[in-house]
């Protein structure tokens, strides 16, 4: 485990200072994800179930008010649902970008060494071609590992809004 | 709430994927891959030793067997014919041995020198040196009568050196068979050239003899 961390720590040093944004970026991702799924799981089925129970309670559940009410109150529901997921979403699009410009650093960083030692310093070269791939690498894997827990979230979402609306007889 | 424990999960699937990328970037899976690279090799190197580009060696050609040699011809029996007792002029004769470089003409003999006649008493010894020295031989053309009818012949011929080098003179001394080729062989040797002989820094004329074989070529 401690092993582990310092060779992630040497990767961190060797990707420079685009890779913690991207860490930072995931983390946050992977946060809010998780978030999501615990809400969906563990806290929506009760708000589920206050929302009908409050519905039911209801006498008049025909009428253009009662009608509206309903509205409301799915639409609030689909608020709390779809709370993060935009950002979610952002964030997914945003990591590879991330990683494009660790690896628009990187390169810089290698025609600077490039401009001041020639090509004889492939020591140096080096250094700023592995912060470009590595950033590259660490964008691309971040944002697929977060693409499909997005998407998948979204069409949780929007299943759970109609089942939530199905559960709201108007009758 | 449900943030903080989303964080720490978080922290824990970010440090799922970054020792993902961590084992993506270092090169202990390189290793294998060389393994495995290694025996690829080896696997066409197989194949290689399966096939091996045939090489031809060129064979030398075989040295032809030398030439037996001819058995010694049988001495002479021949007696030798009575010598007349007639004084013989000493004389030292020129031995000159000259490449012949042109191919299928006659064959020009050796040259002899001509036995000069016995200097006067008084003169000192003529002083003979050997050195005949031709400077140009033009080989005589083969009489076309001789050619068409196949006569081969020898024929000697007997001329004088100028001081110039040039030839004077010639004359047929024997000639077999007779008639045949002596016209062509005086007008060859009317050509040729000579450097003349030095006799105490003066240029000294003198005879020689030549002795010109006609073969045909075969």
């Amino acid at each position: 485990m401690t092993d582990n961390l310092f060779q992630i720590q040497l990767l961190m040093e060797s990707g420079g200072m685009v890779l913690w944004l991207i860490l930072i970026a995931s983390v946050l991702m992977w946060t809010l994800i998780i978030e999501r799924y615990v809400y969906m799981f563990f806290r929506h089925p009760k708000e589920k179930r206050e929302v009908i129970n409050h519905w039911n309670q209801r006498h008049d559940r025909r009428s253009w008010y009662a009608q509206q009410i309903r509205q409301g109150m799915i639409a609030e529901n689909r608020i709390r649902l779809e709370r993060y997921l935009m950002l979610i979403k952002t964030l997914t699009m945003a990591l590879p970008m991330l990683g494009l410009l660790g690896t628009v650093n990187g390169m810089i960083q290698t025609f600077d060494v490039m401009t001041v030692f020639g090509t004889g310093n492939t020591r140096g070269m080096a250094g700023g071609i592995s912060i470009a791939l590595i950033t590259t690498m660490g964008g691309l894997l971040t944002a697929l590992s977060g693409l499909y827990f997005s998407t998948q979230l979204q069409q949780q979402v929007t299943r759970t809004v109609d089942n939530v609306a199905d559960a709201l007889r108007r009758d | 709430m449900r943030l903080l424990l989303g964080l720490l999960l978080a922290i824990l699937v970010n440090f799922g994927l970054f020792t993902l990328m961590q084992r993506m970037t270092t090169s202990d899976g390189l290793e294998d891959r060389t393994i495995e690279d290694v025996l690829l090799l080896d696997f066409v190197r197989v194949q290689e030793e399966e096939a091996p580009p045939e090489t031809k060696r060129r064979q030398p050609p075989k040295k032809p067997k030398p030439p037996e040699e001819p058995p010694p011809p049988p001495p002479a029996q021949t007696p030798s014919p009575e010598q007349p007792d007639v004084p013989q002029p000493q004389l030292q004769a020129p031995n000159i041995d000259v490449p012949m470089n042109i191919a299928g003409g006659p064959h020009l003999g050796e040259f002899q020198a001509d036995p000069v006649p016995e200097p006067v008493p008084t003169t000192s010894q003529p002083i003979m040196d050997d050195d005949v020295m031709p400077l140009v031989r033009i080989p005589p053309n083969y009489p076309r009568m001789a050619q068409r009818r196949g006569i081969e012949g020898v024929v000697t011929v007997s001329f004088i050196i100028t001081k110039d080098g040039r030839v004077r003179d010639p004359q047929v001394i024997s000639a077999t068979p007779k008639n045949v080729f002596d016209d062509e062989a005086l007008k060859a040797v009317l050509k040729w050239r000579f450097k003349a002989k030095q006799v105490d820094g003066q240029p000294v004329e003198r005879r020689a003899t030549q002795e010109i074989e006609f073969t045909l070529d075969r």
